[in-house]
């Protein structure tokens, strides 16, 4: 076993997250790696200062806080009777653009298919989850000896996707074809698949190597796009290194083109750190960044893009914010606000809407002019979303839920405990 | 201890009072927390009193089931988040210019220490430093951060080793009285 697939065990430690087989592994690896031990001392010297710090409030602050709540309370009443007015009023018209838009937009009729199987690794278990009746079985231990899992013709492990015995949580599935799921372990910071290559992204440069740089205009940042053949497991590393942290990724659909979204830190002046968020837009082909469009200041490390299917447009999602941008001419369609706290979007399959899900509602926009199209309110708060046929799907703490497009309610959830990644086909 | 999903019931239902239940289960170690990451009490309470709006407004517009203290800290997370764009994400470190000028140790060394601790927290990216304290402080499991943060447990994982290596040379770097700007 790497000492970088330790590191993670290192923390697992602390939080006592480790099973008696997994402790006692790490134990005797400790005692012969100098290297580990220092990583072991170091983050519990770092657990010691956090711990350390003075963390005073105001003995008020409940008293301050149960005044907030009740002003917000008597805002919400008062707009309750003012709407309630408004809505009464509006009722007959509202039911009568209802049954019209039923009638006009895609993404208002009726789901019509089945909900598909869902695939997650839960733990070192991958599961099938049929989401129409709420069942889940479980296919497989991905953990199981020699590191390979074949059972159900779902697996196949191919050099880097060879699953560690340690017992450390795969990263993410992606499909291989119609009955097979890739399970990676490998560290990198973002995996796009093309046909036949998987484009792995590092920050930092690769695993095990110093950081590419100590300059203070970058930071020690930087990344790296090497090729990985899932046919002949051979790994075409990437000669050069570009500047940034990369957090987000996306391929075109003709597999030719990357979208990234990556930072860039500079220092302004004495004490100050200031950061860039960009996408950039890099040739796969040959590696070299074609273009970047730098996001105005309210977009981050946070953000999320979104390609539409054509490939011609990229919406960027953030907190509170929405951007589009065109990308054979380079100009933004529109940068708007959006209304809560963004967690996450998708586009649905046509990319004429796209969901963004906020706390606490459910939103649903036209793409072409980013305007509202209805709401829910059954939310919450989503770290991933897929729009997938007639269907949604949502992991949320906790589990994963079936979602109506029409109505933007769950109609099922199935609990997840551990969450490693899905895969929808 | 009162059940968490019938307290969230009873909120729904119309009590008014049940929330203050949730404040005063939750408002210290939300508080504390927020403090630890934005470096300020003053703003520390004013997230914290956000966070709790925030909350308060939420549940009554859900019908979901919601598993209270991770939900919290994902609400208190991200108004941290907020803040730092707000402030369009500069930092001033006005410790180490008056250190240059006064190079003498501060009487109480674990002061001196706190401070620089802080320095380096600011200096972090804010979900590094997130991650840190959720996982290193509160005590959350690297699932539970995940679904925090929307990430993986795994990328949890591979997170938190980096970021007490950068945490580590930022305080090494800190200690030795220079200031290399980072991520």
């Amino acid at each position: 076993m790497q000492c970088d697939e330790i590191q993670g065990m290192l923390a697992g430690r602390l939080a006592d997250e480790l099973s008696p087989a997994q402790e006692e592994f790490l134990q005797l690896h400790l005692t012969g790696c100098p290297q580990c031990q220092a990583s072991y001392a170091d983050l519990t010297r770092t657990r010691n200062d956090l711990h350390d710090l003075a963390t005073d409030y105001h003995p008020q602050l409940s008293g301050r806080i149960s005044r907030a709540i009740a002003s917000r309370r008597a805002g919400i009443t008062a707009r309750r009777w003012t709407g309630l007015a408004v809505r009464i009023g509006g009722l007959a018209a509202a039911m009568l653009l209802v049954v019209y838009a039923v009638l006009q937009v895609p993404g208002l009729r009726s789901a019509g298919t089945p909900p598909a199987q869902v695939y997650v690794i839960e733990g070192r278990d991958l599961m099938q989850i049929d989401l129409a009746t709420g069942s889940t079985r479980r296919m497989g231990d991905l953990h199981s000896p020699g590191g390979r899992f074949l059972g159900g013709n779902l697996i196949r492990s191919a050099g880097l996707t060879e699953v560690s015995p340690s017992g450390i949580p795969v990263d993410l599935t992606l499909p291989m074809d119609d009955s097979e799921l890739l399970v990676l372990t490998e560290n990198a910071d973002a995996v796009l698949r093309d046909g036949s290559s998987l484009w792995l992204v590092y920050n930092h440069a690769r695993p095990g190597d110093e950081p590419l740089n100590d300059r203070a205009f970058e930071g020690p940042g930087g990344f790296v796009l090497d090729r990985f053949d899932l046919q002949t497991g051979a790994i075409d590393q990437d000669p050069s290194p570009k500047e940034g942290v990369v957090q987000r990724a996306l391929l075109s659909p003709d597999g030719k083109t990357a979208y990234l979204l990556a930072q860039l830190t500079t220092s302004p002046g004495p004490g100050m750190t200031e950061r860039t968020t960009y996408v950039k837009v890099v040739d796969l082909a040959s590696r070299r960044l074609i273009t970047a469009h730098r996001l105005t200041s309210g977009f981050g490390s946070l953000a999320q893009l979104h390609l539409s299917p054509d490939g011609a447009r990229l919406y960027v999602t953030d907190l509170g914010r929405l951007m589009a941008i065109d990308l054979a001419a380079g100009t933004v369609a529109f940068d708007l606000e959006v209304d809560g706290v963004t967690a996450t979007a998708t586009l649905n399959p046509a990319g004429d809407r796209l969901l963004i899900a906020t706390l606490p509602d459910l939103i649903v926009l036209d793409t072409a002019t980013g305007t509202e199209l209805y709401r829910g309110r059954a939310n919450p708060h989503y770290s991933t979303l897929i729009w997938r046929g007639d269907w949604i799907y949502g992991h949320r703490y906790g589990g994963i839920d079936l979602i109506d497009p029409q109505s933007l309610k769950v109609v099922k959830s199935v609990p997840i405990t551990v969450y490693g990644g899905w895969y929808i086909p | 201890m009162v059940d968490e999903a019938l307290l969230i019931q009873t909120i729904r239902a119309g009590n008014e009072n049940a929330f203050t239940t949730v404040v005063e289960r939750y408002q210290a170690p939300i508080a504390r927390y927020l403090c630890r990451l934005v470096g300020e009490r003053s703003l520390a309470e004013d997230l914290t009193q956000e966070t709790f709006v925030k909350a308060y407004v939420a549940i009554l517009r859900t019908n979901s089931e919601l598993a209270l203290r991770p939900w919290l800290y994902q609400i208190a997370t991200n108004e941290a988040k907020m803040h730092f764009r707000r402030r369009k994400l500069i930092r001033f470190l006005p410790f180490l210019a008056e250190r240059h000028d006064s190079p003498t140790p501060p009487a109480d060394s674990s002061v001196g220490e706190r401070d620089l601790v802080r320095q380096v927290l600011a200096q972090l990216p804010e979900e590094t430093a997130a991650l840190l304290l959720l996982y290193l402080v509160e005590g959350f499991k690297q699932h539970e951060i995940g679904a925090i943060l929307g990430i993986s447990a795994d990328a949890v994982r591979k997170r938190v080793a980096r970021g007490s290596e950068q945490f580590r040379k930022l305080y090494t770097q800190l200690e030795g009285g220079t200031n290399h700007a980072v991520r």
